[in-house]
Formats: structure tokens, sequence, C-alpha cells
């Protein structure tokens, strides 16, 4: 399953677990052992993906991925269509979010410039930049690879481009960790790698990386 | 999400029981019991990001916080569900309406906390009756004796009245920005270094030359820091004292547009004078090798070359005064530069939002600072340059600069003779001298016109034709002028069908025609778009394509060695963008709503959220509020 959703900040208050579980429709499934990850289920009176109205009681019920940073100050939210969290976060449960957290934004550009300049743990899997440098005749470009920083080209050109998306994989194997986009909008595929994700996690915090 | 900001007036009076607010709907209202003591303005409900109706009655107890200036998020994050969030235009932005002691409380709580400036007024059925307001701010001293001391300078008598009045304004400007928008304080103080160096003796201008540029200085800029201050500052606290000369906005005034349009020209300014576009061309003359630019074909691989993109510059002097340039809104200016000041109109406070008033205009005025700097370094303006530029034509170029220079001698000789029928021209220094100070303001408009096509409307000939032809019909009185904005478009269009030989002209007349026609379709554009599709065909065009066709060189020169892709990657970067969607230039800002404001280049937003011909006063505020707040790093935020 790819997990999609977003990185929020506390506006103040630090947040804790036992503040989510009181959240009308929201139910703590369990703790993933090893991580600061946990499992909700979502339980929704009316379908968040579009999906037909199949239900006969009417409930709908989706699962979700949380992560409390260790000072409360950070929450992030995942399930399986970004739609759906942000209908969570932005419409079912906005009485309780909106005073409480805001999205964060994730300076994507100054991430991968800085892969560049001190190359480290991660490695660059993809990249989608916007462009100013050619007018209307060339405004995105997207690059894939094992790692793209790595490449002449990319790094020689980096100024021509906005950098707004950015997959990050671990510098020793080839398997993409996650994807981050500068509106703090972040996803990843199955529940494997969520040590890894909060690797990736913490290094965007500890070099300030979040906006 | 939809936008939908509901406009409201609130109006102060003085009545018999002491001073009154409340809420009316419409200037009408408002009209129908002024008195000589009655300030309104205009206040929104927005809609979108809130829960539940606002009530319009103040009947019985009630608190109404003003907070400001600070992006209205957490306070409709916090408060939005309890309260009515009010969004106004002046400095204090935010107004939080409660019968509630304890909400109040809070917010007044909270912006003590946030070190935010506020004002509670405590009202009994609309009669003000206690007003708490916040402690004002530690002051720097060190500005008073900078700007002491360049007060006393000596200068001519009859220009001391100005010099007094530049002090005055400043130090009430410093004064003022201190309490209420500190950042803007650097920026005014910027002032004051230029004036010194101009009233101090000039030993190369005589007493009237200098006397001259001194009042040219003083009347220019007084006019300028005057408004900005008034409009910026009226309606800070304490509100009740600080009357706004924009009548409908004299409650509040209009800090928060004051603030946007600062914000906006201080990072055009930024961005552009870090390229040091002027350097750039400059240094060309380290290209050496004889180079006749007018003996290249139209396709030479050359003028593709990013020359000054790969100019590498020594680091800018650090200790070089910083240039001022001071915004204000004028319903007489308009859009208009002057060396130190830049004007945008007064109803583009309320229209901001659509193509005849927007903000985008700016850039012509920004783009012509640049291009008087590249023209000192290519146009012969002193007698020495004359003549060394009559030398020139002469002999072999030793440079690319060189070239360049000769080439666009070359190129306004050939406006000349088109315009005067001759064979040939350029016999005589004296002629030459006659010539180029006919043609310079000509030749500027040129190049500003393609400087700003390629650089700020990214060479999108659809965007920049009916951009700049829906602004100017709104200019009253301009249709004599007609022919030569006809020419001026052709021209920065020409400059992306350089490359096909004898077919440039007719491929630029061809996308200048199909967008006109474009406009006119949807009627945005009135008579002079009639007009200009005149000058598109028949005989019309036959003299317009001559003109055209005269001009190339000056278009090339714009192309090859004023526009750069990586000085234009770096002006247009934008890094608050989410996607790579065509719509919003990939920004996922949703008009309207005010919870999410946050871009990093805000020319690049004003041109990708400016659209059509209704001027919306909801959407120019919303837009004005992301100019003002749109970098809200905590860096900048005005506290």
């Amino acid at each position: 399953m790819i997990y999609s959703g977003f990185v929020l900040r506390s506006r103040g208050v630090p947040l804790d677990r036992q503040t989510l579980t009181t959240v009308p429709g929201l139910s703590l499934e369990k703790a993933i052992a090893g991580t600061r990850w946990d499992r909700y289920r979502f339980g929704s009176l009316r379908p968040l993906r579009d999906e037909a109205q199949l239900e006969t009681d009417g409930h709908h019920t989706y699962p979700l991925l949380a992560r409390l940073s260790s000072d409360g100050g950070r929450l992030v939210v995942l399930g399986p269509d970004f739609n759906i969290v942000r209908s969570v976060i932005e419409g079912e449960l906005r009485p309780f979010f909106r005073p409480r957290v805001a999205r964060e934004s994730i300076a994507v550009h100054r991430l991968v410039q800085h892969i560049i300049d001190e190359p480290g743990p991660f490695a660059i899997s993809f990249v989608h930049a916007r462009t100013a440098a050619f007018g209307e005749s060339l405004k995105s470009v997207s690059f894939y690879g094992n790692d793209v920083s790595h490449a002449n080209f990319f790094r020689a050109n980096l100024e021509l481009f906005a950098c707004f998306a950015v997959g990050l994989r671990d510098s020793s194997h080839h398997a993409e960790i996650l994807r981050l986009r500068q509106d703090g909008r972040i996803s990843f595929i199955g529940t494997e790698k969520l040590r890894d994700v909060d690797r990736v996690l913490h290094f965007l915090h500890d070099r300030g990386f979040y906006e | 999400m939809t936008s939908h900001i509901a406009e409201i007036l609130l109006v102060l009076d003085r009545v018999p029981q002491g001073r009154r607010i409340r809420f009316v709907d419409g200037i009408d209202q408002a009209v129908s019991a002024w008195t000589q003591a009655t300030r309104v303005s205009p206040v929104f409900a927005p809609h979108s990001s809130v829960d539940h109706s606002y009530t319009l009655s103040l009947e019985g107890p009630h608190h109404l916080t003003f907070v400001g200036p600070y992006p209205p998020e957490d306070l409709i994050a916090l408060w939005g569900s309890r309260a009515d969030i009010w969004l106004s235009l002046g400095v204090f932005n935010n107004l939080v309406r409660t019968a509630d002691d304890a909400v109040a409380a809070e917010v007044v709580e909270w912006a003590k906390e946030h070190g935010l400036l506020f004002e509670r007024w405590t009202t009994q059925s609309g009669i003000i009756e206690h007003i708490e307001q916040a402690a004002p701010r530690a002051t720097a001293s060190g500005w008073r004796r900078v700007i002491a001391t360049t007060s006393r300078r000596r200068i001519r008598r009859g220009l001391a009245p100005l010099l007094n009045e530049y002090a005055a304004l400043l130090s009430s400007g410093v004064a003022r920005a201190e309490q209420t928008v500190p950042t803007m304080v650097d920026d005014l103080l910027a002032a004051d270094p230029l004036v010194r160096s101009v009233i101090a003796h000039d030993p190369e201008l005589t007493v009237e030359e200098q006397s001259h540029e001194i009042y040219d200085l003083l009347v220019t800029l007084n006019a300028a820091l005057s408004r900005l201050t008034s409009q910026t500052f009226s309606g800070a606290s304490p509100i009740t004292e600080t009357e706004c000369h924009f009548w409908t906005h004299s409650l509040l005034g209009t800090g928060i547009a004051n603030i946007g349009l600062w914000k906006l020209c201080a990072r055009l300014q930024f961005v552009l004078g870090r390229e040091r576009i002027p350097e750039r061309l400059s240094a060309l003359a380290n290209y050496e090798g004889e180079i006749k630019l007018e003996n290249l074909d139209d396709n030479d691989p050359f003028w593709n070359l990013d020359r000054i993109g790969e100019v590498e510059l020594t680091p800018p002097d650090t200790k070089e005064v910083m240039v001022p340039l001071v915004p204000y809104f004028s319903g007489r200016d308009g859009f208009k530069t002057t060396l130190h000041t830049i004007s945008a109109p007064l109803v583009a406070i309320e229209a901001c939002n659509s193509k005849q008033w927007t903000l985008e205009t700016l850039t012509h005025e920004l783009s012509h600072i640049v291009i008087r700097g590249a023209l000192g370094e290519i146009y012969p303006t002193t007698m020495q340059d004359i003549e060394s530029a009559y030398a020139t034509m002469r002999v072999e170029p030793r440079n690319l600069l060189e070239s360049i220079r000769r080439y666009l001698l070359m190129t306004i000789c050939f406006m000349e003779q088109d315009r005067e029928n001759l064979e040939r021209v350029f016999d005589t220094p004296d002629y030459l001298q006659q010539m180029l100070v006919d043609w310079h303001a000509e030749v500027e408009e040129i190049l500003t016109h393609v400087f700003d096509f390629q650089y700020f409307y990214g060479a999108n000939a659809r965007r920049y034709v009916e951009g700049i032809w829906t602004s100017w019909s709104v200019i009253p009185n301009i249709g004599m002028r007609v022919p030569e904005y006809v020419v001026r478009t052709l021209c920065a269009v020409l400059s992306n069908h350089l490359e096909y030989a004898d077919e440039m002209e007719e491929r630029a007349r061809k996308d200048v025609e199909r967008y006109l026609r474009r406009l006119n379709k949807g009627k945005r554009a009135g008579r002079y778009v009639n007009d200009a599709l005149s000058y598109l065909s028949g005989s019309k065009w036959e003299a317009v394509y001559k003109q055209l066709v005269a001009r190339r060189g000056l278009v090339r020169i714009a192309k090859a060695f004023l526009f750069s892709e990586k000085c234009s990657a770096r002006i247009r970067a934008e890094y608050q963008v989410s996607s790579g969607n065509p719509e919003h230039e990939g920004y996922n800002l949703a008009r309207g709503d005010f919870t999410r404001l946050r871009i990093d280049n805000p020319i690049r937003f004003v041109g990708s959220y400016t659209s059509g011909t209704a001027a919306s006063h909801e959407a120019s505020l919303w837009m004005l509020y992301v100019l003002a707040f749109g970098d809200h790093r905590k860096a900048d935020r005005e506290r």
C-alpha cells in the first residue's frame, strides 16, 4: 500500500498520543514496535475517496499512520490516499486539528542542494523541478536515477531549476525510502521501511529543512 | 476552496455619548449619517476560512480587538470558531469581535506573548468605553543623531526648507516604522546617505547645477516619503488619532497594501540588483577579438550564447551605499519611477487583481532602472563618449563590448535613416550627438520592453500583449501614442523570432495581431486595441514594418546581451511551488484562503494570480495579504 499524507506542526501547545485518542472517530489500533509510528483507524459517515457508498451501515473506515515527534511539535499523518488525509485534517476533524496544527513546508530545493554539497546518508532517486530560465519553451523537468545528484549534468545546471519534489533512498542501497514535496506532502510504500522513514524525518529536522 | 469574502464598512463616529463604532453594509449608509469626525474602513469576513456566519450588531457589551500587522492564519485557527475575525487593509489587519470576555482576554494575552501590537476596544452598544493598547516598543536612538547631522549640513538658503522637511519626514517615518513595521526602518534610513552625498560639495558641478540636483532629489524624495509614511502608518496605534487621508480607508489606513507594495518592490530591486546586469555587460570587454555583429547571420549560434550569464563577477563592494527606492501609492502619479521612488496607482489597492491595475506593471518601471544602467555602458552621452563613438565606427572593434557599442550606433543610424528617409547619416560628431539625444528615450523604451518581456513575462507573448494593452486601456488620452506602443509591443515579441531571418517581423505581427484580436473579442481593452490592430495591416503595417526592421538591432542587443537564461532562472525562481501544473505556475495557493499565504517570489505570484478584467476589492485584498505576509518566516514577521 502507498501511504500519503502531510507533515504538520503544532501551533504552540505540544501534541501527545493521549490527545489524539480523544478525537471523535479516531481510534488507536497499535503502536508499531521499534518506531514512533502508530496505527489508527478513522471512521467516517461519508466516503472520503470518491468511492461508492457500499457500506450498509453508512460507515467508512480508513487505516491511518501517525507519528508524533518526541517533543510533540510535529505530527505526520498518512493514509492510503492523500485526499483521505486531507479530508480528515481539513474537513472531518477540522475543529480538532485546525487550532492545534498547521501544514509544514519542506525546503526541497535546499535539501537537494545540501545532498549535492555534502553527500551523506541519502541519495536522490528522483527530482521534479520548475525552471524559469527558458520562458515558455521549457517550464518543468524531471530527473530519475539511482543517484541523481551524482550526475554532473544535474549538478552543473541546478541553478536553472527550482526543485519542488524529491525522492530519497539510502545511499547504500537502491530502494526508495520516501517522497517529499515542498508543501509538506510525504509518501512511501508499505510499512517495512518505517525506521528508514524515521531517519529521513530526523534528518529533515536536525538539518533545518522544515520551513 | 472557493473564495467568498464579504466586505462591510467599519465606521467610527462621535455621538453625544462618546465615540461610537458600528458595522454598516455599504458607503451609502455611512454617508447618510456622516459628521466631521466620521471615519470608515472596509473590513472583510474571510468566509472560506471560517465555519460560521457573522453578526453585524454591536448591541450590548462587546470587545473589538485589533491585532497586526500579522498574517491571519493563527487567529483564524485559534478563534475562528469562537469569534468573528475580520480582515482589514490597515496595519491592524486583524479584528476579533466577540462578546465573550474570556475570548477577548485570550486574544490579548496571545498578542502580548507574541510581541504583537494590539488595541482592545471594550464597547457597550457600540459606544467605546475603554481602550487597552500594547505597550510601546523600545526604540533605537542612533538614527535621530544621524538625521540631525544631515539636517545641519550647509545648503543654499532657498533649499533649506526642503532639507528641513526631509529631516522631519524621515524622522516621522522611522519613528512610526519602529513601532509598527520595524523591518522597514533600514530601508527608510537608506535615504539618508544618499541625501548627504548629494548635498556634499561636488567640485565637478557648478553651484547652479548642484542646486538643481539637490532640489530635484529632495522634492521627489519628500513627496514619496510623505505618501509612504502617511499611507502606511495611518490607522496605527492610537487608532482613534491617526486618520488616513485616503478617505474610504480613513479609520484603519492602507498599511497592508503599502507593506505588500514595499516588499514587492524591495524583492524586485534585490533580485535585479543582485544580477548586476550592467556590470556583466561591461565585463564583455574581456571577450577580445574582432566581432562584427552586423555581419553575423540571423541564426548564427553566436546570438544564442549566454554571454552575460557566463561572466564571473568579483564579489560586490559591501561598502557601497544602498540605493533607496521609496514605494508609495498615488492617484496622480500612477505607475511611475524616478531614480529613487516608485509609485503605483491608488486604485490598485482595490483592483490589483485585474489586468488593468495589476502590480505586474511595476516590472516595466524597474526594468527601466536596469536598462538605464546598461545604457551607461553602451550609449554615448558625453561629448568625449560621442567623439570616441564616432571613431569606433571607423575602426575594427577590439572586444565584444566595443562590438555592441558599434552595433548599437549602427542601429540608431538605421532608425534615423528610416525616420528621416535619408540615404545615409553620420557625417559629423555634431550630427551624431543630436541623433543620440533624439533617440535615447526610444532606445531605452525598446530595450526595456524586450527586457521586461523576456525576464518577467517569461517570453509569453499572449500574456504580455494582453497584459500591457489591458493596462494601457485605462489610461486616458494616449490615443496619439498607439503607433509607438504598437512598435514597442512588436519589438518585444520580435525577440522570440530572431532566428527566422526575413520572416521574423511577420511572425511577430501575427502573434501580436492574434492576441490583440483575442483581447478585442473579450471586450477587455477598448478603443486603443482597435486602433492598434489597424497598424498591423495594409499601408500602416508597411510603415510599422520598416520601423521594426530598423529596430532589429536593438531587439538583438537586448536578447543576446541583456538577457541571460541563468540570470532569468534566479530572478524568476520560486521555491514555494508544489507541482509542475501550468495553472498558477505550480503554486497551491487558493484565492480567498488566508490560511496559507506562503510565497518566495512576489512577482511570479502576481503574474500567476492576476486574471480577468473584473476589479475585485476582495480578490485584491487577498493578493495584497499574500504580498505582505507571503514570506512569513519568523524573521520577516513585523514584530
